[in-house]
């Protein structure tokens, strides 16, 4: 909202909330002040009316009080009455019997004595009296009168009293001793009046008691009193309104106890008991002079007044109640509030135009200000709203001046800034463009790199996926980081499944001869952890998905990247079932072969042998010599015969390589022993140097123990008598050395290339002897090689030969083959 | 006199064994096949068995078997002379009972002897 409505706003709930609140103050205190003056009126005219009314029943006593003292015929008819009766002896009685023959009037007959005196002349005189008053008063103000001497006897009546005597009467004897006796209002149903009974005491002039008079007195005078209370009361202005003058108000009379008398608006009260307004009212003790009470939802002001009587009239303790409807007593509010409200509007409606003005002269410089705030708004820094005021606004208004100042400068020094860093910010664009142009070359050069690899990726798999054997290459993980075909065809699984699980999960290789079927993937964790090839044992079963075994062999090869790390490894196998099946029937046929050669021989050998022992009968020197050839033969045949097989059995790679810790001193020595004989025979001189600090080793005696035996047995067969051979055993490095030397016919240089092969003998000890196999040092040098040693030799002809051969300290490999050497 | 049952199927080598083994003082008895050496057995009730592995019929491991199965015979040594040279041959020989595993074309008649004297005396 605006502040120009906010100040109109503010200025008319200000308005109407003093305007409410006056106004409701205003009708409250007038209506307090209302009631007080009409309930004060009202008692005062309650007062008024209260002693009105008490006069004129003491001026109607005095009056005939008057009368009756100062006529001369009532007096005289008192007296003779009285003198006449104060003769009378025994008078109750008299008065007694008098009094019974009063009662005996039938109804209207009247006794002699009632008659005599009812037409009495003074009788006579009390109804003119009546008349003229009636005339007067244009009513029956007095309907009756009697009067009593002093014995209470009627002496003069208007009409017939019921009694004779009416001495015993209250009022009679009040009369007599008070002189004035008002009796209380009575109603008389058969003349439906309401009276009161004045009682007068009559005197003569010298203040003797003569008699009492009674007077009933028809007070329909008081009561329009009472009547003209209300008339009154009525405001003539407010006549035209006829709804409020009659009922509204009311004047009404109660007695003492509070019986109701006389209402004006509701007439004779019936002496209905309307004590609760004395309640009320509480008279006697506070003696309230108004009061506001709720009548049937409506409220109505009573007023009143006691009326105490007059002078020697001492009333009846009679109340007068004036009451009148509080809408009436409020009526002349109306005009006032209609007066106000109109004022009201008046100031409204003024107020809003002062309102109006005010809103405007303040909020002028408060707008200005708005529209300078949008004028900087629009970027326009230079204008000012210069206000010279003294009040709020105009503080406000030099300070936003000051305050666009400050933005002033600090945009430009921004600006300036902003300029600075464009500047650096264009210059730094450019490096990076230029540095972008050479990322994109680099980038350019990595893929065609990677096309390269690409390339060469493709070759590479087309190169392992055309070898003929099984390929599959292993990371340091041991996890197939490549496989070919041929080993997913062999093993049975697929390229998914192989690719980046552990390679035993899709590889197994199982040894043939293991019953548990126990898993054999060391060879593979050699070779990466040894970084040397690794053979998988012979007899190695691959074990497929379904569980197929089929027959490989392979080798598996470390991996290594130009700085020797070994990255993994590959490894290749092959499906060596009909290899092995040909191996398996050639040593089939070779044992069976061997079998069958050797049982003639053993034959013969035997039959040889009973022969020179002369078991057929003593034989001569040349059957003996004879015999001997052929057992010599014979033995050769067996030698070539268990050679043959060795050979063969080695050359299937199925010697069983038996490592275990072996004194190589004690082996040397029982190889020593064994060719004592044949050393001793040709007087041969053999020297023994064994380091003693040999330590044991993992070797295959037997084995190791044919080296030593072929060496030395060529060295004792190719050096001559008296000759010289000598074996040294040392440690060198890591490997046991052993040298064999000799000083006999040494071997020629062109054999020398050929001496290791299968059934080569040179041909300088061919001619020496033509005994042996040639196969030895092929047998020592296959020894040798499995074994992981090395063998070699120096010859120099007709000079001797050396040989060594190493052992490797680590021990030999054992080695599961199938066969052992036929010893 | 120490008797010896003798395996042997070759008529030469049974004839040799003949000769050489009654001069040295032995009661034998041949036979040519593994299923002959059983039978001869229980009557013949050797000291020793001299058994040659490759034979008709039964072969020697399996007559081995058979006497080491035997109550009767299962105290008996059994001497292998077989030409069969190969080491499993001669574990499994000794595996399955023999005392001792000879190749025939390796040992003269006079070694054998003496091998079979050492075997009786420890029996």
């Amino acid at each position: 909202m605006k502040i120009k409505s906010k100040i109109i706003l503010s200025f008319l709930i200000s308005v109407v909330v003093i305007a409410f609140f006056s106004f409701v103050v205003i009708r409250y205190i007038s209506k307090n002040i209302v009631i007080e003056l009409i309930g004060d009126y009202n008692t005062l005219l309650s007062e008024n009316n209260g002693r009105s009314i008490d006069r004129l029943i003491y001026y109607r006593l005095e009056r005939w009080e008057s009368y009756m003292g100062s006529n001369r015929e009532i007096l005289e008819l008192l007296n003779s009455s009285n003198e006449k009766f104060d003769q009378i002896t025994d008078r109750d009685n008299y008065i007694k019997n008098q009094d019974e023959l009063w009662r005996n009037s039938d109804g209207d007959k009247t006794s002699e004595l009632m008659g005599s005196i009812i037409k009495n002349p003074f009788s006579e005189g009390l109804r003119d009296r009546i008349n003229f008053y009636t005339d007067k008063y244009g009513y029956d103000i007095f309907p009756e009168i009697f009067i009593t001497n002093k014995y209470g006897v009627n002496v003069a009546q208007s009409q017939k009293t019921s009694d004779y005597n009416q001495a015993d009467e209250v009022w009679w004897q009040k009369a007599k001793n008070e002189k004035l006796y008002v009796s209380d209002v009575v109603y008389d149903e058969s003349s439906h009046i309401n009276a009161l009974e004045l009682s007068i005491r009559i005197d003569d002039s010298e203040n003797n008691f003569l008699g009492v008079a009674k007077i009933v007195y028809n007070i329909k005078d008081i009561f329009q009193i009472i009547d003209e209370i209300v008339q009154n009361s009525t405001s003539e202005i407010f006549d035209a309104n006829s709804n409020f003058s009659r009922e509204t108000v009311d004047a009404f009379l109660l007695t003492k106890e509070g019986k109701l008398i006389y209402s004006a608006n509701n007439g004779f009260g019936n002496f209905v008991d309307k004590s609760v307004y004395l309640d009320k009212f509480n008279i006697k003790e506070k003696h309230l002079p108004y009061l506001v009470i709720k009548e049937n939802g409506e409220d109505i002001l009573f007023s009143h007044s006691d009326l105490l009587g007059y002078k020697e009239y001492r009333g009846l303790d009679w109340t007068l109640f004036i009451s009148k409807n509080t809408k009436e007593v409020f009526l002349p509010l109306v005009e006032i509030n209609k007066g106000i409200g109109f004022v009201n509007l008046i100031s409204l409606g003024v107020s809003i135009i002062i309102a109006f003005f005010i809103a405007r002269f303040l909020s002028k410089p408060i707008n200005k200000l708005l529209s300078d705030t949008e004028i900087f708004e629009q970027g326009d820094l230079n204008h000012k709203s210069g206000t010279n005021s003294k009040d709020e606004i105009g503080q406000l208004s030099r300070s936003f001046d000051k305050m666009i100042l400050s933005i002033k400068k600090s945009r430009q020094d921004v600006d300036r800034k902003v300029e600075e860093q464009t500047k650096e910010i264009v210059q730094k664009g450019k490096d990076m463009e230029d540095q972008q142009k050479a990322i994109l070359n680099i980038l350019e050069d990595v893929e065609e790199e990677k096309q390269k690899v690409s390339l060469e990726k493709d070759r590479i798999d087309a190169i392992l996926h055309s070898i003929g054997d099984g390929v599959f290459v292993v990371n340091s993980n041991l996890e197939i980081i490549l496989i070919n075909q041929v080993a997913l065809d062999l093993c049975g699984y697929s390229l998914e499944e192989s690719l980046g699980k552990k390679y035993d999960k899709v590889l197994n290789f199982v040894f043939e001869g293991d019953k548990q079927g126990k898993i054999n993937n060391k060879f593979v964790k050699d070779a990466i952890a040894t970084g040397e090839v690794q053979e998988m044992a012979n007899h190695t079963m691959l074990v497929t998905k379904d569980g197929l075994k089929i027959s490989v062999a392979d080798s598996a090869a470390p991996l290594k990247d130009s700085n020797q790390k070994i990255l993994g490894c590959v490894v290749v196998f092959r499906d060596v079932t009909k290899e092995r099946e040909v191996d398996r029937m050639k040593t089939e046929f070779i044992s069976l072969a061997s079998h069958q050669l050797r049982t003639p021989l053993s034959a013969m050998k035997w039959f040889c042998e009973m022969l020179l022992n002369n078991d057929a009968g003593k034989l001569n020197k040349e059957q003996f010599e004879f015999v001997t050839n052929i057992s010599q033969s014979n033995e050769r045949m067996i030698a070539l015969v268990n050679s043959l097989l060795n050979i063969s059995r080695i050359e299937s790679g199925r010697i069983i390589i038996d490592p275990k810790p072996t004194d190589v001193k004690k082996l040397v020595e029982e190889i020593l022993a064994e060719i004592k004989n044949n050393i001793a025979e040709k007087k041969q001189q053999i020297t023994v140097k064994i380091d003693s600090s040999l330590p044991k080793v993992n070797i295959d005696p037997k084995l190791t123990g044919e080296v030593y035996k072929n060496l030395l047995t060529n060295a004792n067969k190719y050096t001559s008598e008296k000759g010289k051979i000598s074996i040294t055993v040392t440690v060198k490095d890591d490997f046991i050395l052993s040298q064999i030397s000799d000083n006999g016919v040494g071997i020629p240089k062109k054999d020398q290339k050929l001496i290791f092969e299968k059934f080569y003998r040179a041909e300088n000890i061919v001619k020496l002897e033509t005994e042996g196999t040639g196969l030895g040092l092929y047998l020592a040098k296959s020894i040798v090689e499995s074994s992981g040693g090395k063998i070699w030799f120096e010859s120099k002809e007709e000079e001797g030969s050396s040989f060594w051969f190493t052992i490797p300290l680590v021990g030999v490999k054992p080695k599961k083959g199938e066969v052992g050497l036929d010893s | 006199m120490k008797k010896i049952l003798i395996a042997e199927d070759d008529r030469f080598l049974a004839n040799a064994y003949r000769v050489k083994l009654t001069k040295a003082g032995f009661e034998i008895k041949i036979a040519s096949d593994g299923a002959e050496a059983l039978s001869l057995l229980k009557d013949f009730t050797p000291d020793l068995v001299l058994l040659d592995l490759v034979m008709p019929i039964k072969d020697g491991f399996g007559v081995l078997e058979e006497i080491k199965k035997d109550p009767r015979f299962k105290n008996i040594p059994v001497l292998i002379a077989s030409n069969l040279g190969q080491k499993e041959d001669l574990d499994k020989g000794i595996a399955l009972g023999a005392v001792d595993y000879i190749v025939k074309s390796d040992l003269s008649l006079e070694e054998l002897i003496l091998k079979i004297n050492k075997i009786l005396k420890i029996a």
